[in-house]
């Protein structure tokens, strides 16, 4: 029984071990509907015992899954049943800033906005700001790969990290990429751990890359009219902002409502809406860029006022309670994360309004519009199969349209079977090779990210 | 097009999360801004919020409240005498208490006044969720490890 090998944990980890309910019911989450019963939450408290949990996980032959902030949405963090959760949250000092090379160096369970708190005094910013940057964690933000609203303009984490010191699941350690600003050495092997979702190895420090904070961040609301092609919109706003416009964002009318109820609105109630932040040297030239948005975003009619926000912070933390708001309304439900080149965004969303009519299922809509990067919510019990059809021509739409089934959020349990799809079989037998060096007994997070083997390539429904 | 769907009717709304609401009190913007994400990113409702206790607006939201997380102003120590009155005259609020810093006199004050669990800064989201779980009425309803929650039905046009 695997319980019984819990108290030989003793003489491995100095940390807190805990099996109590509560330890169990909280590790045992994340922010899906997901749920795993854990066998204890463990917390190592250094890279030695790291190194040394992951020895005895392999003796004992035992899943660990390592866990940040738990905020993920596709179960990325969820714990298989028997396994160990790795709580990284107490690893959350920020170790080191470099002012003058703009790195900060950072325990993986530093949380994203604590991390932006301790590096704006030195003029500086760490750009990938998921929306649940108040809670998710750096760590995690690595294993999935995250992004934000102002990666429209700077990119998701993998182009933030430069450093990570890392122990693999066959016990290595290892340092990945480099102090220098650049190199060419052979591929850069950081890029494989980014993205892995702790089933590679676990990550025990990072090295970011800082962004110097713009004089001026201005954050913007445009009213969508009813009938406005958002992908044209948002291929017209980049090109009238591609001097200092950092942030296209989109949330529908309902979803804006659910955050009134919430008592978090965005803008005057009853109006879908684009969020744009814009970055400046001066007031006046946000000013003049303002107004070039507002005037290209309904050509030939008289220009969009567009409503200031005055925090931009405080309007991505609103626009990240989004999924928050609809979460307290809907509960569980289809909530997705598909990508389209920007130009085909219009045709994702055709696809997506008839999914939601043929399905008779409500449709909630924001993301991330600059980037054709956005989260279907259906209002459908996750499990029924109503919500596997939904879920499928969903995917399958983004694949059609040149995209991605996953932008930002990660694979998880649920998107396992469509990995195969979008990647090939050649690139899926290529991970696995990775996946078996890397972690040969295959302890580390198990059932996440790749597609078992018979999952893949089931018939189904056109978009 | 427009992707807006008409909002459900409000008799097809379910009310909120599995865990009963609470009311989040605390005088910084930071750590309160902090606190509420976390809260909302692990489906713990929040009824009303507040920079001080007596500031919490009252209404039919607040009254549902079964819980309340009460982050202590660093400086003073007049707080522990208002949430003692405050629980006082709703006893049925569980309440857990954030402090500045671990101090076993300011512990003290916080048992006193009523607390069911304090937390010392500085401490990892894991303890405030696990703290939060420990107070929370619908703890004492479960049994071991968690289960997947219960999905609740859809509203539909």
């Amino acid at each position: 029984m695997p319980g019984r090998v819990l108290p030989s944990l003793d003489g491995v980890v100095r940390g807190r071990i805990a099996s109590d309910p509560a330890s169990l019911r909280t590790a045992g989450r994340d922010a899906s509907h997901l749920a795993g019963a854990p066998l204890a939450v463990v917390s190592p408290v250094d890279e030695d015992e790291v190194r040394a949990l992951i020895g005895w996980a392999r003796r004992h032959r035992l899943p660990l899954v390592a866990r940040g902030g738990g905020t993920s949405l596709d179960g990325e963090s969820v714990p298989s049943d028997g396994s160990v959760v790795v709580d990284l949250s107490g690893w959350d000092r920020v170790e080191a800033i470099d002012p003058g090379e703009r790195v900060a160096y950072v325990g993986p369970g530093v949380v994203n906005w604590g991390l932006q708190r301790a590096v704006a005094p030195h003029g500086l910013f760490y750009p990938p700001n998921p929306g649940s940057w108040t809670s998710c964690t750096i760590g995690g933000n690595v294993a999935t790969n995250a992004s934000g609203p102002r990666s429209y303009r700077y990119g998701p984490t993998r182009a933030w990290v430069r450093e990570l010191d890392v122990v693999l699941g066959n016990g290595r350690r290892l340092r990945l990429g480099t102090r220098a600003a650049k190199r060419s050495v052979g591929p850069e092997l950081l890029s494989l751990i980014v993205g892995s979702e702790g089933t590679l190895g676990i990550v025990t420090r990072i090295g970011v890359r800082l962004a110097p904070t713009p004089p001026v961040r201005r954050g913007l609301l445009l009213p969508v009219p009813d009938g406005t092609r958002l992908g044209e919109l948002a291929v017209r706003l980049g090109r009238a902002g591609a001097e200092g416009l950092s942030a296209i964002e989109y949330v529908d009318r309902a979803s804006a409502e659910a955050l009134e109820r919430l008592g978090r609105p965005l803008g005057p109630a009853g109006s879908a809406w684009v969020l744009l932040e814009v970055e400046a040297r001066d007031p006046a030239a946000a000013d003049r860029q303002a107004e070039a948005l507002a005037s290209s975003a309904a050509p030939g009619s008289p220009p969009l006022r567009p409503i200031p926000f005055e925090n931009a912070d405080e309007m991505w933390t609103r626009r990240g309670e989004s999924g928050v708001a609809l979460d307290r309304e809907l509960g569980p439900r289809v909530r997705e994360d598909v990508a389209v080149p920007v130009g085909r965004t219009d045709d994702l969303l055709d696809a997506l309004a008839r999914i939601s009519a043929d399905e008779h299922v409500p449709l909630y809509l924001y993301g991330h519009l600059g980037e054709g990067s956005v989260h279907p919510n259906f209002a459908v019990d996750p499990e029924s199969p109503a919500a596997a059809r939904v879920r499928e021509r969903t995917l399958l739409a983004a694949l059609a349209l040149d995209g991605t089934v996953s932008a930002e959020h990660g694979i998880g349990t649920i998107k396992r079977p469509y990995v195969e799809r979008e990647l090939g079989s050649d690139a899926v037998e290529w991970l696995r090779a990775v996946k078996a060096w890397c972690d040969p007994d295959g302890i580390l997070n198990p059932g996440k990210l790749y597609p078992a083997p018979q999952a893949a390539g089931r018939s189904s429904p056109s978009p | 097009m427009t992707t807006r769907s008409p909002a459900p009717p409000a008799s097809d709304r379910s009310s909120g999360a599995d865990a009963p609401p609470a009311i989040l009190v605390g005088a910084n913007d930071d750590h309160r801004r902090l606190i509420r994400g976390l809260m909302m990113m692990h489906h713990q409702p929040i009824a009303a919020e507040a920079p001080s206790l007596g500031e919490v607006p009252a209404g039919t939201e607040t009254e549902k409240a079964r819980m309340l997380v009460f982050m202590a102003p660093s400086e003073g120590d007049a707080w522990s005498e208002e949430l003692r009155s405050t629980l006082a005259s709703h006893p049925g609020l569980r309440t857990l208490v954030l402090l500045p810093m671990d101090a076993p006199a300011t512990r003290s004050s916080a048992a006193r006044a009523g607390a069911r669990a304090v937390l010392s800064r500085p401490f990892t989201s894991r303890d405030f969720l696990e703290a939060l779980d420990r107070i929370s009425p619908a703890a004492s309803a479960k049994e071991g490890p968690p289960r997947a929650a219960a999905p609740r039905r859809a509203p539909r046009e």
